[in-house]
């Protein structure tokens, strides 16, 4: 009875890390046994199965007790985030601005005049909230604004009852920021200066363009080419982080890179009429020519991040 | 930074001697007065975060029905944290308690 009910919490805990196992399954099993001493239990309890399995997402999403190539690709989500979120954050600051400018220039539009445009205006701030957050190492705050987004991101899908396929890819994808976001591991710490100059350089080149757009008599649009301004921006992180050999020599950003890149790209010379790049990353030919360079380079990215992935040991190392 | 309620009461336990987890889930329960009951998955994350900060560490490891059970004990800075927690959580209580005395006041005063 006793070897079965043992058999069975060993079996349990296999869903725990290798490395976790290592350190703490023996103990983890005298444990279960001794509790279940006297109470004639022939397989662990609910409760008990259910703080193992607790334990065991917990571990595995913030990426401890995990080995070197599992942690390469916990960096991976990182850094892709942390990209992402820059990426937001811009976009955000740029929309806030033109609200702005409007609200101050063109009173007559009425721009802030109902309870949507207001939660257009948290929803933005939010990312910016979750930028900054990720950037000071605040993970706890950066987790608590992201799932604020999505949940106010469903809740505008589910009050205006769209059931468009757009509406639902839009939510699938920013609901994907949660698991994204719960990757990041806690003791996560970007280089502030690198990626607050990152998001005010962005943010000054951009915001200007968005508050003269909004004054009286322009024509509206931002005189910056926003499509060529994302794609230099990204050319530019690329390059850097093929050039300095720490980065080189670290998969995940390599793999970060490399996904934004060739995603992006790829995309984009494959549908240039598609209404969301003519938006958001613009068609130029400009563009089109830096959009072929990005994508050579986000291959490279590709590359060199799996050939230094695969020279990651697989299982951790044993203690001497 | 405060502490969770199960992370307190688990260096609490440990207060004193050392214990295994087993003596830990029972200890936590005692001292919770039944409130905290500590599934064995919960105790071994808290105490691999506690090992892993310096608060815990093993004391040493005894033969049990032919398996070996490992004891731990609290370390200074543990102890450093237990002592800030307790004072934080009693400045907590006094906060609450005078204002509750001076809200019976005044309700005393109204009837």
């Amino acid at each position: 009875m006793n070897a079965e009910l043992e058999r069975r919490y060993r079996r349990l805990l296999r869903l725990l890390p290798a490395g976790y196992r290592r350190a703490w399954e023996e103990d983890m099993v005298t444990a279960f046994l001794q509790s279940a001493e006297g109470r004639g239990i022939t397989r662990p309890p609910l409760g008990e199965r259910l703080s193992v399995i607790a334990l065991a997402f917990r571990l595995r999403l913030a990426g401890q007790h995990e080995p070197p190539r599992g942690k390469a690709w916990h960096h991976a989500a990182y850094a892709l985030a942390l990209i992402l979120l820059l990426y937001q954050a811009v976009i955000a600051t740029v929309i806030l601005v033109d609200l702005a400018g409007r609200a101050l220039w063109r009173p007559m539009e009425r721009p802030l005049s109902n309870v949507s445009e207001w939660s257009t205006v948290l929803y933005w701030l939010l990312w910016i909230a979750a930028y900054a957050s990720l950037v000071l190492g605040w993970i706890v705050a950066l987790r608590i604004a992201v799932i604020t987004v999505v949940a106010l991101f469903a809740g505008a899908v589910v009050v205006s009852g769209s059931h468009q396929p757009a509406d639902l890819i839009a939510l699938t994808l920013t609901s994907a920021w949660m698991l994204l976001i719960l990757a990041v591991p806690n003791d996560a710490r970007p280089r502030r200066i690198v990626w607050l100059g990152a998001y005010l350089g962005s943010a000054l080149v951009l915001g200007p363009a968005a508050l003269s757009a909004a004054r009286p008599g322009s024509s509206g649009s931002l005189g910056v080419d926003l499509g060529l301004f994302w794609r230099l921006a990204l050319l530019v992180g690329t390059v850097v982080a093929l050039a300095i050999p720490t980065l080189r020599r670290s998969p995940g950003w390599l793999l970060a890179i490399a996904g934004v890149t060739v995603t992006l790209t790829g995309e984009s010379l494959l549908s240039q009429h598609v209404a969301f790049h003519s938006l958001i990353l613009g068609t130029s030919p400009a563009a089109m020519g830096v959009d072929l360079v990005l994508l050579s380079l986000g291959v490279a990215c590709a590359i060199v991040g799996i050939v230094t992935l695969r020279r990651l040991p697989r299982t951790e190392p044993e203690p001497a | 930074m405060t502490m969770s309620e199960p992370t307190f009461f688990v260096l609490t336990a440990l207060l004193g001697e050392p214990r295994h987890g087993y003596g830990i889930v029972g200890e936590v329960d005692q001292l919770s007065g039944g409130r905290v009951q500590l599934k064995i998955g919960s105790l071994y994350g808290i105490l691999d975060r506690l090992v892993d900060e310096g608060l815990v560490e093993l004391d040493r490891e005894e033969a049990y029905q032919g398996r070996l059970r490992r004891y731990y004990r609290i370390t200074n800075a543990g102890l450093a944290a237990v002592r800030a927690e307790a004072a934080r959580q009693a400045a907590n209580a006094r906060a609450a308690a005078r204002r509750l005395r001076s809200i019976n006041l005044q309700l005393g005063e109204a009837s």
